[in-house]
């Protein structure tokens, strides 16, 4: 496919939609820390970042893995009947249980955001910042609720208020092997999103194309089905999602995934001892290797139907390797796009995009990490660039601190300093 | 002081329970058994009741009614065993009203009883009865009735031990509330000492 002369454009486009999305979303959950007494470094490196742990407890819906949940918990949770009366329906209601305590999570955050490539003198520094609020439970061993909206100020002084994700999760057989998320999520296709991975948000091979806004990232409503198998060394994602960033409408996005992980802890977190990692002195440390590949097909409608409006059909497809070398993170990922009309002015004209990323993390000290990412995007032969570079402190284990720099280059190959980022984040 | 004679009425009652038909009917050179129950997860080692089945012999219930407390909203103790003909009394320890139901077997609703009174039943067929209070929807307790008295309910650390045991090949069964139960066979021998260790997690 030729250059087109909307490629640029549209690329910049993208570019605006990466930097207005300062303020990363909320993505620790101190609740999870007060239901069972634990630190957050039990399933972060640094919040949002996950360890190996926290992988397994997040696919074991938010319960600690092989049926050692229970054990865990520092409060039993308030009966609403005892089991017996299941027996005694429906003569009687039906027993169940909410949390001991109100499972609430709040996370505030602030940054000054410098623009050295900025001309309008007011924009050169800004403030932003955000609050969001988790509600995060879980009832028995099946059922669990998440619930995540921010308050986020934006850098023309207006504020933006939005549900992060709001979902359930049903896991009719107790275990890792069969999770359905139901709601707003965000769609499984990657090992890692900006919900448990540091660094800049969102990736650019998660940004639009185009006209049509659809993008990987943030959540869609919808339906995912994922488990773990192969001796808790495999995985698998399968979903139906409505199609973000476009008009809502019913579930037309289809996608699927499988993944693979060699050493270090197993996916669903059961160790050979039965033991549950909770006082490892260096969590995320282990010698593993991860290798996934998804496949995302979907329809957006372009435009505004009754006015100019046009049916974009596209398909992703992706691979991506997570490895994690002792203390060093490494994490690759290539995604294609084949979008067959994204341009409303030029409706004829499809594109083929080829997005590439390669970041570094690196646990220093357990309070301090940093981290180096380098993104290319490729629509129809044009390339832009990304490089950013964080550094991120750990104050307290719920209070973090966050330096970031981001240098980009535009398809005309203009090379601007975009971001000068100062941030600090508490969860609580 | 009322209440203080009627906790110790329930001590009696146990070691009367627990004791009293081993001890007077169980031959002189009996065996013990004695082991752990490992769980997953690991708080409901406690409350298990482990039994030897089919051992020969008849067995009398004890001649004294086993106590059944309901104190501080819950059934104390949460895990009872008695054999088979056994008499239960059930106390109300709580100044609420109280009633035990069971969806269990005969199906019995012994009604609603206040402080200080308290109702009887004798349970004349072996089986486990789950005892409800239609009051309070979230207490519950259980009733294990066994063919025998060669039985013990495990503590908080998951341990039992049972004393005085005719020598022989038996099955012996942990029973649990919440998780799936097991059997394996033990053979006592006169004045001898067997172990067995049960790991049960979820069905």
């Amino acid at each position: 496919m030729s250059r087109s002369r909307w490629t640029w454009p549209v690329a910049a486009v993208a570019v605006v939609v990466i930097l207005v999305a300062w303020v990363p979303p909320a993505g620790a959950v101190p609740s999870f820390a007060r239901r069972y007494g634990t630190s957050c470094q039990t399933c972060h490196v640094v919040f949002p970042k996950l360890t190996p742990f926290g992988e397994a407890f997040r696919r074991n819906a938010y319960h600690f893995p092989d049926g050692q949940d229970e054990d865990y918990r520092r409060k039993e949770p308030q009966k609403m009947g005892a089991d017996g009366y299941k027996d005694v329906f429906p003569w009687a209601v039906w027993p169940g249980e909410i949390p001991a305590d109100l499972p609430i999570s709040a996370i505030a955050a602030g940054q000054v955001v410098g623009n050295p490539s900025e001309t309008t003198r007011d924009k050169k520094v800004v403030l932003a910042g955000s609050a969001s609020v988790n509600v995060n439970a879980t009832f028995g061993e099946w059922l669990a609720v998440w619930v995540g909206a921010t308050a986020r100020g934006t850098t023309a002084g207006t504020l933006e208020l939005g549900f992060d994700r709001a979902f359930f999760v049903v896991s009719p057989g107790r275990g890792p092997w069969g999770n359905v998320r139901l709601g707003m999520i965000e769609p499984g296709v990657l090992s890692f999103t900006t919900h448990r991975s540091i660094g800049p948000n969102p990736w650019v091979l998660t940004a639009a194309v185009g006209n049509n806004q659809f993008a990987l990232e943030p959540a869609q409503f919808g339906a995912e089905w994922s488990g773990v198998g192969l001796d808790g060394r495999g995985t698998f994602t399968l979903g139906v999602v409505d199609g973000a960033g476009n008009q809502v409408g019913p579930p037309t996005d289809v996608y699927g995934r499988i993944a693979s992980k060699w050493g270090g802890m197993r996916l669903d977190g059961v160790e050979g001892d039965g033991q549950v990692r909770l006082a490892d002195p260096a969590p995320w440390r282990e010698w593993s290797v991860l290798v996934g590949a998804f496949v995302y097909s979907g329809r957006a409608t372009v435009g505004t139907e009754g006015t100019a409006w046009q049916t974009d059909r596209f398909t992703l497809a992706g691979a991506d390797v997570n490895a994690q070398l002792r203390d060093a993170n490494v994490i690759a990922a290539y995604t294609y796009t084949r979008n067959s009309r994204p341009f409303l002015l030029d409706p004829s004209l499809g594109t083929d995009t080829h997005n590439v990323m390669l970041q570094v993390d690196y646990v220093v000290f357990p309070w301090l990490v940093p981290s180096l990412r380098a993104e290319r995007r490729v629509v129809n032969g044009a390339s832009q660039d990304r490089v950013a570079t964080s550094l991120y402190v750990l104050l307290r284990a719920n209070v973090r601190t966050q330096l970031l720099a981001v240098v980009e280059r535009a398809p005309d190959n203009t090379v601007t300093f975009n971001r000068l980022q100062a941030g600090l984040t508490v969860g609580f | 002081m009322v209440r203080h004679a009627s906790r110790m009425g329930v001590i009696l009652g146990w070691a009367v329970l627990v004791a009293g038909p081993a001890l007077a009917q169980a031959p002189a050179a009996g065996g013990a058994l004695a082991g752990e129950v490992a769980a997953k997860p690991a708080k409901y080692r406690e409350h298990v009741v482990v039994s030897v089945e089919k051992v020969p012999g008849a067995f009398r219930p004890p001649a004294q009614p086993a106590q059944y407390d309901q104190r501080g909203m819950q059934f104390i103790p949460h895990v009872m065993a008695v054999v088979r003909g056994t008499t239960v009394k059930f106390l109300n320890n709580d100044n609420v009203s109280h009633n035990v139901f069971t969806p269990d077997g005969d199906k019995y609703n012994l009604g609603t009883w206040g402080q200080g009174q308290s109702q009887t039943r004798v349970f004349p067929r072996s089986g486990v009865y789950r005892q409800l209070c239609n009051v309070h929807p979230e207490m519950e307790g259980f009733i294990v009735v066994l063919d025998n008295p060669y039985f013990a309910v495990t503590g908080a650390d998951g341990r039992f031990r049972i004393e005085n045991i005719p020598p022989g090949t038996y099955t012996v069964r942990a029973w649990s509330e919440k998780l799936a139960g097991a059997t394996q066979q033990v053979t006592i021998t006169a004045g001898g000492a067997a172990t067995a260790r049960f790991e049960l997690k979820k069905p």
